[in-house]
């Protein structure tokens, strides 16, 4: 088995059938590019081999591991990839990302030497050009290979677009580099340069000949200690977007009912409910990772890193607590047990409204959609809280 | 108010939720089946052309 | 024999409107020790047999989408797409009249925690979002598959929303119909039931219709291809 196994994949898209009954296996040290018109079906392999969208039949296997099939299994394991969106946020740093991408520490300076991008290993990925930022998403496609031995799965899509010459260049020698290592790497490209990197060219979606590719060598970059990422709360420390998305909500919710009740003379069910109620608002505004993820479509990639999508959720949790403190302060007295459930129930509502935008990220204008007409059902759990603990 | 208010608002938003609905299915049919001729004609003079 | 569904929408129409008649003029009026607004009392001539009603579009509505979520039946969408209208309009008139009759008879138009009630507005809501959403996108494989799998976990509500008032009477009344703890007079029943038949035609028809409009829509895109691909 290769460590690439795509096994009768047939696909749709849109209203069109795009792959149909369509098999590759690539193993170890081998380069195949797919090439072929635009609009032919060539991303749409390179999506599925992720395990990105769902298929019809088939399934798709990387390094021994089911990634997809179509039974709605899945896995996920070790291997590098680069879209034709660069998949990246622009308030991520590009050392960080790099490191996310290895899993791993290891020399990051280094590596951008080589791209003449050490300068801004500190800065946002915003703050970079289309190019830079171009580099950075191969990059973070390479890495998973160059810093291992044993062989790794890479898929790139179209990597040269936006690429200088030179570039396309190094880009190159660094395949024929990582496939001398024993990598296997499937490449979508039009471009000459790249599609002579080749050991098989794939003219989509059935011709197929041999190239014939110059042997490069393999030099492992030196990992270091293994690395969590914990994206989700950095983005969360760093963009306070936890805070302008959803405290802000339950801040002004506070703030209307002071402009409507006085708090010290509210009892019982009244009570409870002005203290739940900011945490509840706040929540309902749902995950303040997501909307940085759909920026150049950052989900896409992260799903193929966990199924549980980048949150901040530990800080979601203190600030619930926060908001349901100062609403119990604001009564006069501090309820202890108020503000653990005003926490837990701001943080289940954020979850699950997460979740609710997470399910409509593959259709293709997802901010579209009205999922707000959905968060109505969480207040009546909700209610049913502020009715128990009242009594 | 009294209980024949509460009666009148009641079906009276009922029959414009009713009329709404309705009209717009038949009105969205008729819409659709003048493109449709349309384009079918347009389609079958390019053939005999 | 082919059967417009516009046909059979007009006969549940014509239905509704001899229950509304039925209800105002024939009806025997309810006791003022029995409720506190007897006249609004008449609102459940329409009330119930709308409910009823959503849910039979909320039962074809998870029927849609199972069967495109698992077979890919283009069929199985057209009724996805027509139950989730039908169960738009029958929700918002069961929702619109609970409510004016709840302000009525309560002194509330709405109870955060009965199960039954917010359960309704849920189902409605899902409705509403499946056809506000299949609106804002292009038509498609991915949009299919994601309102489906809305559809089919939605329906969830339904059979909580049918066993609420058996298990939790917070504020909606418990059944009165086909069981031994309520009673209903027979010439109520008779109207109920002349009621539940008129809408049931009419979802019937109305999911006829808009399964024909499904069809139209799909059949004027193809003929929009075939007239650019002739023009290249």
């Amino acid at each position: 088995m290769g460590v690439i196994e795509l096994s009768k994949l047939t696909v749709r898209r849109g209203r069109s059938q795009v792959l149909d009954s369509w098999s590759v296996s690539i193993d170890s040290g081998e380069v195949v590019c797919l090439s072929g018109d635009n609009g032919c079906g060539k991303s749409t392999v390179i999506e599925t081999a992720a395990g990105l969208i769902p298929m019809e039949k088939g399934s798709s296997m990387i390094s021994g591991q089911l990634i997809r099939d179509s039974e709605g299994r899945r896995g996920r394991t070790k291997f590098g990839l680069c879209l034709q969106d660069d998949c990246v946020m622009g308030d991520e740093l590009v050392q960080e990302r790099l490191l996310d991408a290895a899993g791993c520490n290891f020399d990051v300076s280094a590596l951008l030497k080589n791209w003449g991008l050490e300068h801004r290993i500190h800065d946002k990925i915003a703050m970079l050009s289309g190019g830079q930022r171009r580099k950075i998403a191969i990059l973070s496609g390479l890495i998973p290979a160059m810093i291992s031995t044993e062989p790794v799965a890479v898929l790139l899509d179209e990597p040269d677009s936006g690429l200088d010459d030179d570039s396309v260049d190094k880009l190159v020698q660094i395949i024929r580099d990582l496939a001398a290592g024993g990598h296997a790497i499937l490449v979508a490209s039009h471009n000459s340069k790249v599609i002579s990197s080749a050991d098989r060219i794939v003219e989509f979606p059935f011709s197929e000949r041999k190239g014939e590719p110059t042997t490069g060598t393999f030099n492992p970059i030196e990992k270091g200690t293994d690395r969590k990422s914990f994206i989700g709360h950095r983005m969360n420390l760093r963009t306070l977007s936890g805070v302008a998305n959803n405290a802000i909500a339950g801040l002004l919710t506070l703030g209307a009912m002071l402009a409507l009740l006085n708090p010290e003379q509210l009892e019982n069910r009244l009570l409870t409910a002005f203290i739940l109620a900011p945490a509840l608002t706040a929540g309902l505004c749902g995950n303040p990772i997501h909307r940085l993820t759909l920026e150049n479509r950052a989900h896409s990639w992260w799903n193929t890193k966990s199924m549980i999508p980048p949150n901040s959720i530990f800080h979601s949790f203190i600030i619930y607590s926060g908001i349901t403190a100062l609403a119990s302060i604001i009564t006069g007295e501090l309820y202890l047990q108020l503000i653990i459930v005003g926490a837990v129930l701001g943080t289940i509502t954020e979850a699950i409204v997460g979740l609710l935008s997470h399910a409509t990220l593959r259709l293709s204008r997802p901010n579209a959609v009205m999922i707000r007409l959905l968060t109505p059902i969480l207040l009546l759990p909700w209610a049913l809280v502020v009715d128990t603990l009242s009594t | 108010m009294s209980g024949q208010t509460y009666l009148v608002a009641a079906y009276l938003g009922m029959i414009a939720a009713l009329g709404i609905w309705t009209w717009t299915v038949f009105a969205r049919s008729r819409t659709l089946e003048s493109k449709i001729k349309s384009l079918e004609n347009a389609l079958s003079n390019d053939e005999s052309e | 024999m082919n059967i417009r569904g516009e046909v059979v929408t007009m006969f549940g129409l014509a239905g509704l409107g001899l229950t509304f008649w039925l209800g105002m003029e024939w009806a025997p009026s309810v006791s003022i020790n029995a409720f506190k607004a007897p006249d609004a009392q008449r609102i459940f001539y329409w009330h119930v047999p709308s409910a009823w009603a959503a849910m039979l579009a909320f039962g074809l509505l998870f029927i849609g989408s199972t069967y495109w979520f698992f077979k890919r039946s283009e069929w199985a969408w057209r009724l996805h797409v027509a139950s989730s209208e039908a169960g738009l309009a029958t929700g918002l008139m069961c929702v619109w009249s609970g409510c004016i009759w709840g302000a009525a008879e309560w002194g509330v138009p709405w109870d955060w925690t009965d199960i039954r009630l917010n359960t309704f507005a849920m189902l409605t809501l899902l409705s509403l979002y499946l056809v506000l959403g299949r609106k804002s996108q292009p038509d498609g494989i991915e949009a299919r598959d994601t309102f489906s799998a809305f559809g089919m976990y939605g329906f969830v509500l339904v059979p909580i929303t049918y066993v609420a008032t058996r298990l939790w009477q917070i504020r909606h009344p418990g059944p009165v119909i086909a069981t031994s703890e309520g009673s209903l007079n027979s010439d109520m029943s008779i109207v109920l039931l002349i009621g539940a038949i008129s809408f049931t035609v009419l979802i019937i028809g109305h999911v006829m219709a808009g399964m024909r409009l499904t069809n139209l829509e799909l059949r004027l895109e193809d003929l929009q291809r075939q007239y650019e691909e002739r023009s290249e």
